[in-house]
């Protein structure tokens, strides 16, 4: 079987590449050539947009048939009942007991969501258990978690899910491939502390399709003696607050308005070429423009301790809560590191989760932003914090109210 | 001198040979009267050595061989996304063809090249989305029409 476009030649380069050996795969490539005797240069063409070697692992399955089964002696099993963002699934903070066996369950929806009720414009997403970004899920180093990964027949693509905080299988994405109808359930211990981005990686340019669409999420290993300052103590917080930052590349028509499809899917080509443009249409908190502002806004007293939660599966960002600190804060989402104190502004890198925990002096209104204030204002990168509490005049007073200068 | 030689000798057998081939063109639509992610035709028949011509009428659709369900020493071939292919059918056999993007969706057909009455017993043996191993089936049942 010969292709009119023969590129059996960049196939094996590609092959050699994936395994490292970029010089072995070149000489393969111009020997290649040079047994053909045929020019060369339309088959340079052909590199440019071939889709990126990021592809499933079929062999994950096999090299695990003949591996030696978990000792799971002594683990006892757990159920944890996973919740919508922005909260947090019940946990304790210092794990009491023997490390366990987390039984998690997420069903993927793929669902029309409005982005921004001004402009009207919506996406098909695609979610775990329906929210953008998906629930956070939560152990302690040593624990299992163990997911059972549900794509109802209902849906029309293939999904599965990496998980950052695991070991192997491409993050478990090897051995999660679901088709519509199907279920799976994979079970990795969680062994590094912190927290870790998850999201779906079918393969392919499906990768970023699916995360853009919303299939990304926080799933969160804490130390079994709880969080710690960098002199060792203690650190507890009142309430997880968990905000997915989502970055959207939403197709435009010709007149510049955002289109609308029928089905989940079907805006997959026009979406390849938005995202190639490497600029977000959005940037929202919580699937939404204007998602945790309003009645969405989340509430606060003076005097509690907060974790802020802030994963961005795809692109950097940096959170800053105006008005207010990162107390202690994980800017790389590891709990094994020292937390860095009295931040400003800290940095997301894309691809990640971090943890910033503050304790709320001032009652008032605080907006919690990407400070790139572009984001933050016009893209939809914002939050609030509504906090209840006396004002303490010893912090911040209005000296002289505005008035007319010279009065 | 003598590389130029056998380039035009070879062009010139392989074009000789395509010309008494056929080439069908097989359209990748979104949508055709209630069925949606379709190759059309979505089964056919051809002669060994013919080519098709996946011609992408929708845009983010791509055709490529599904490992496994092509005959021993066929080679796998993998059209680009929103762009036409051809595919020239050297090997007789059934050919498993799917649509990457839309596979889970059942975009998927069957090419049987030459005078094969059936396709082999493991042919839909290995893991399909339910859709796609529903259309190969009904696809299959042409296979002795």
């Amino acid at each position: 079987m010969t292709k009119t476009v023969d590129t059996k030649n960049l196939k094996v380069n590609r092959r050699n590449m994936l395994r490292g050996s970029l010089l072995a795969g070149a000489a393969a490539a111009m020997a290649g050539t040079a047994a053909r005797a045929q020019p060369v240069m339309p088959r340079l063409n052909i590199v440019r947009s071939r889709p990126l070697p990021v592809h499933t692992v079929a062999a994950e399955k096999t090299s695990q048939t003949n591996a030696k089964p978990a000792d799971l002696t002594g683990y006892a099993r757990v159920k944890q009942e996973l919740v919508q963002p922005p909260f947090a699934p019940e946990h304790e903070q210092v794990a009491t007991g023997n490390p366990k066996i987390i039984e998690v369950t997420m069903d993927i929806e793929e669902k029309l969501m409005v982005v921004d009720e001004d402009t009207g414009a919506s996406i098909w997403a695609l979610t775990y258990n329906g929210s953008v970004p998906g629930p956070l899920i939560i152990a302690h180093v040593g624990d299992y978690v163990e997911l059972t990964l549900r794509n109802p027949a209902s849906n029309a693509m293939e999904h599965n899910i990496d998980f950052h905080a695991s070991t192997g299988a491409l993050g478990g994405g090897g051995l999660t491939h679901v088709f519509p109808g199907e279920e799976t359930v994979l079970r990795y211990k969680a062994t590094k502390p912190g927290v870790f981005t998850y999201h779906c990686a079918p393969g392919g340019a499906m990768i970023p399709y699916h995360v853009t669409h919303g299939m990304n999420g926080t799933m969160m290993v804490l130390p079994r003696d709880g969080l710690k300052d960098k002199d060792g103590n203690p650190l507890t917080y009142d309430k997880i607050v968990y905000v997915g930052e989502q970055d959207y590349y939403l197709p435009r028509d010709e007149n510049g308005e955002f289109k609308s499809y029928e089905a989940a899917g079907d805006d997959y080509a026009d979406s390849v070429d938005a995202m190639r443009t490497l600029v977000p249409t959005h940037s929202v908190f919580n699937g939404a423009v204007g998602a945790l502002t309003g009645e969405g806004a989340i509430k606060a007293k003076v005097g509690e301790t907060v974790l802020m939660i802030h994963n961005q599966a795809n692109r950097d960002t940096r959170p800053h809560l105006i008005g207010g600190h990162g107390d202690f804060v994980w800017e790389t989402g590891s709990f094994g590191d020292a937390p860095q104190t009295g931040l400003e502004t800290w940095f997301i890198r894309g691809g990640s989760s971090g943890a910033a925990m503050y304790t709320f002096k001032q009652p008032g209104v605080y907006a919690y932003v990407n400070h790139n204030l572009i984001e933050a204002a016009l893209l939809g990168a914002t939050g609030h914090f509504v906090v209840e509490g006396e004002w303490d005049n010893g912090l911040m007073e209005q000296v002289v109210a505005p008035r007319q200068i010279g009065s | 001198m003598f590389r130029t030689l056998t380039t035009a000798l070879l062009l010139t057998t392989l074009l000789g040979g395509a010309a008494m081939a056929e080439t069908i063109e097989v359209k990748m639509l979104n949508k055709s009267g209630k069925e949606t992610m379709v190759f059309e035709p979505d089964f056919v028949k051809i002669a060994v050595g013919d080519t098709i011509k996946f011609v992408p009428e929708d845009k983010g659709h791509n055709a490529e061989s599904i490992k496994e369900m092509m005959p021993e020493g066929a080679e796998p071939f993998k059209g680009k996304i929103s762009k036409e292919v051809e595919v020239t059918f050297d090997i007789e056999g059934v050919y498993g063809v799917e649509c990457k993007p839309h596979f889970a969706m059942g975009m998927v057909m069957t090419v049987a090249v030459g005078d094969v009455a059936a396709a082999p017993d493991d042919f839909l043996a290995g893991r399909l989305p339910p859709k796609a191993k529903k259309r190969f089936e009904e696809q299959l049942t042409n296979l002795n029409k």
